[in-house]
């Protein structure tokens, strides 16, 4: 039997360190479980939604850079549920702990920064 | 040809209808209109609002102002009413701070006593004293993690309160696993040096520990008299997921203690009642006690500086002086209202019994007559004032199928509900209560602790659901709805209204059952409480069951619940009621405007 575990997916693409890391904690806060993984290429918003549809829960996040998509599986929009060009750290750590919240069923983390 | 118009100026809105009578000598209606009333009811400014609704109503119908013969305005009931609000239990004195709240993730479990101690001054802590660390923003996870391992070797910290979200982060980075509580707004506050203890629950329980007064007893060694004079703290962190108790022996608050105090009855037989004794009883003993004349608080109580308040606004709106204003009616409920507790430092509050109050005064007449003489000389229209408001309404709301005298209305609006009976001898008998819609708003505020009346008045008149995921969300009723695109992602995993305009988010975090649970109470006790009240007072010898239909016009008619309620509540009765549809197409509005419409007619 293939077994997948049940993470959020964060594709990177020559990410920003810090960036990367308040994603990380962001989504540890919640106690969700996740992998980053190293692709190629490619841009924020197709990244995320590549990751959602891998993801066994159904959530992506993509750093390329400094720019941040998060992604949910199903949604037909082609634009991400949140992105932001150039992100801070703040917007960072909130996308982190939304794309665990989006599991949770918890109302979302937007702007406290 | 004649064209008639009726306009009914009420709290909100106002009302227009436009008639005529056909060769034949039957009525014909051929319009109405309906727009914000403009300035309080009764005044000069009311003409504006006048003006738009008869341009919509006659330009609707295909006519011109310049084509009405006669304006027809109403004789408002010379009643207004307002409301308060006043917790019977005396205000709260303790010794000790707290804070109480629930955070999304706090870290660690069980409970842990300590000295307060800032992150900052770890340096200065002596051996063989349990500390809790309090942590503000500015430290990262990693920073306080570091320094709390370092700090653990020589000391004993027992727990961490953080007021970043970061509970999670620094508890998976400690050697040894504390209790931690994050999200504390007020970190600063939390005084250096004083004894706290600190309790976060199990995954999906509440604090055991520090919501009883035994438990803050045990762990910060209090003796009977501060166990005594904490427990309102314990009761106030009940169902709290993290809890801090802080023990502060010289932070004495004194405040004055007023007496819930009694209510006192002028009437035909006068009688005074106690506010402890609750809602039923007051409202009993308002109606044994007869006619009313006036209705007194007593001075330097609760209940006295309530009723003091309500007729000071009326004399703002009416104009006559405070003492001179009597109250004629009012309606008591019971209900619950958050009381502040001295001691808390992020403005926790516990639920107290507390009674809402409508007040019902009655004014002299209203300056009508000013309003029609400048709307004439405004239009270049003849405008008399005509037909007293209940008569109106009747006669109205017999123009809905179905219906036939004897016939009740029941008039629900904003402050008050008014009740006529017209016979088959056309005579009418009419009454007016304390309490409505503005009552209801008010109970739904206090008791769901919403910070804004406007959120009250919407959860009052819409449907709620809570949006589950990014496509689908549950109604109340337990009917999903589901979305093409995405919802909005500020609105997910909140509880939303169903307006007209789309989904309204409550920023409150309450549960949806919760808010439904409050929204019908509320109305219950005080629609049901008054309808039969007023219908009790205009039945042919006080007899329900001698009313054969009741039609409920006005605002509240339109309710989407209030309606069927009273629907249920009478069919104990036998009678039949329902919401008017007045001429067939106006649903409960429009009543009034109706009504002075078909009065002219009918006399010529």
């Amino acid at each position: 039997m293939i077994a997948r575990k049940p993470t959020i997916l964060i594709f990177t693409v020559r990410p920003d360190e810090m960036l990367l890391r308040e994603i990380c904690a962001g989504i540890e806060e919640e106690g969700v479980l996740y992998e980053v993984i190293a692709q190629p290429s490619g841009d924020a918003a197709t990244l995320a939604a590549a990751a959602s549809g891998v993801s066994v829960l159904g959530s992506g996040v993509a750093l390329v850079g400094c720019s941040i998509a998060l992604h949910i599986k199903g949604m037909t929009d082609r634009s991400p549920l949140l992105g932001f060009e150039r992100a801070t750290p703040g917007q960072a750590r909130d996308v982190g702990a939304n794309s665990a919240r989006v599991i949770k069923k918890l109302p979302f983390k937007l702007g406290e920064h | 040809m004649k064209l008639i118009a009726g306009v009914d100026i009420g709290n909100s809105t106002t009302e227009v209808c436009i008639g005529t009578r056909d060769a034949s000598g039957f009525t014909r209606f051929l319009g109405g209109a309906m727009r914000p009333t403009t300035g309080t009811k009764g005044t000069l400014a009311n003409v504006h609002g006048v003006k738009a609704a008869l341009l919509a109503a006659v330009s609707e119908a295909g006519y011109q102002i310049s084509d009405l013969s006669l304006v027809r305005i109403n004789e408002a009931a010379p009643v207004i009413g307002d409301t308060a609000m006043e917790t019977i239990t005396e205000t709260i004195i303790t010794e000790s701070s707290m804070i109480g709240h629930n955070p999304a993730t706090p870290a660690g479990a069980g409970q842990a006593v300590g000295e307060l101690i800032p992150l900052a001054r770890l340096d200065m802590a002596r051996e063989g004293v349990a500390y809790i660390v309090t942590v503000p923003r500015s430290y990262t996870y990693e920073t306080v993690s570091q320094r709390i391992n370092r700090a653990a070797e020589r000391y004993e910290i027992k727990g961490v309160i953080m007021q970043a979200d970061e509970a999670v982060l620094v508890e998976n980075r400690l050697n040894k696993k504390i209790p931690i509580i994050d999200e504390v707004r007020y970190i600063e506050r939390l005084p250096e040096g004083k004894l706290a203890a600190i309790e976060v629950a199990l995954p999906g329980q509440s604090v055991r520990m520090l919501s009883n007064p035994y438990g803050i007893a045990t762990l910060l060694g209090l003796d009977a008299a501060q166990t005594r004079s904490i427990t309102p703290i314990a009761k106030s962190l009940i169902g709290k997921r993290s809890a801090v108790v802080i023990k502060t022996p010289h932070g004495n608050i004194r405040e004055n203690v007023l007496k819930a105090g009694s209510i006192t009855f002028d009437a035909h037989s006068s009688a005074t009642v106690n506010i402890d004794e609750g809602a039923e009883r007051i409202m009993q003993t308002l109606q044994n006690a007869g006619e009313i004349r006036n209705i007194l608080g007593e001075p330097n109580t609760n209940v006295g500086q309530m009723l003091q308040r309500i007729r000071n606004g009326m004399s703002g709106v009416s104009g006559e002086r405070a003492e001179d204003i009597r109250i004629t009616d009012l309606l008591a409920v019971d209900t619950l209202a958050p009381v502040a507790i001295a001691g808390a430092l992020a403005g926790e509050t516990c639920m107290e019994k507390a009674v809402g109050i409508a007040a019902m005064v009655r004014t002299r007449q209203l300056p009508m007559q000013q309003i029609a003489d400048a709307l004439m000389r405004d239009l270049g229209v003849r405008v008399i004032v005509a037909g007293v408001e209940a008569v109106m309404a009747a006669l109205g709301a017999m123009t809905t199928p179905g219906t036939r005298v004897p016939l009740a209305i029941l008039d629900m609006g904003g402050g008050s509900t008014d009740a006529a009976v017209i016979d088959e001898d056309g005579a009418v008998r009419m009454t007016h209560c304390a309490g409505a819609g503005e009552l209801v708003s008010m109970l739904i505020q206090t008791e769901l602790g919403l910070a804004s009346r406007h959120t009250a008045e919407q959860i009052k008149k819409y449907p709620l659901g809570k949006v589950e995921s990014l496509f689908h969300l549950r109604l109340e009723n337990g009917a999903m709805q589901f979305f093409d695109g995405s919802i909005d992602p500020r609105l997910f995993g909140h509880v939303v209204l169903m307006t007209p305009e789309g989904m309204v988010r409550i920023d409150e975090d309450i549960p949806m059952e919760k808010i439904v649970q409050v929204r019908r109470e509320a109305k219950r006790k005080v629609f049901v409480t008054n309808a039969l009240r007023a219908l009790r007072e205009v039945a042919p010898t006080h007899e329900m069951r001698r009313i054969p239909n009741v039609v409920l016009v006005g605002g509240s008619a339109e309710d989407f619940e209030i309606p069927e309620m009273l629907m249920e509540e009478f069919a104990a009765y036998r009678i039949v009621c329902g919401r008017g549809n007045i001429r067939a197409t106006e649903g409960p509005r429009n009543a009034v405007a109706t009504g002075l419409v078909l009065s002219y007619l009918g006399d010529v």
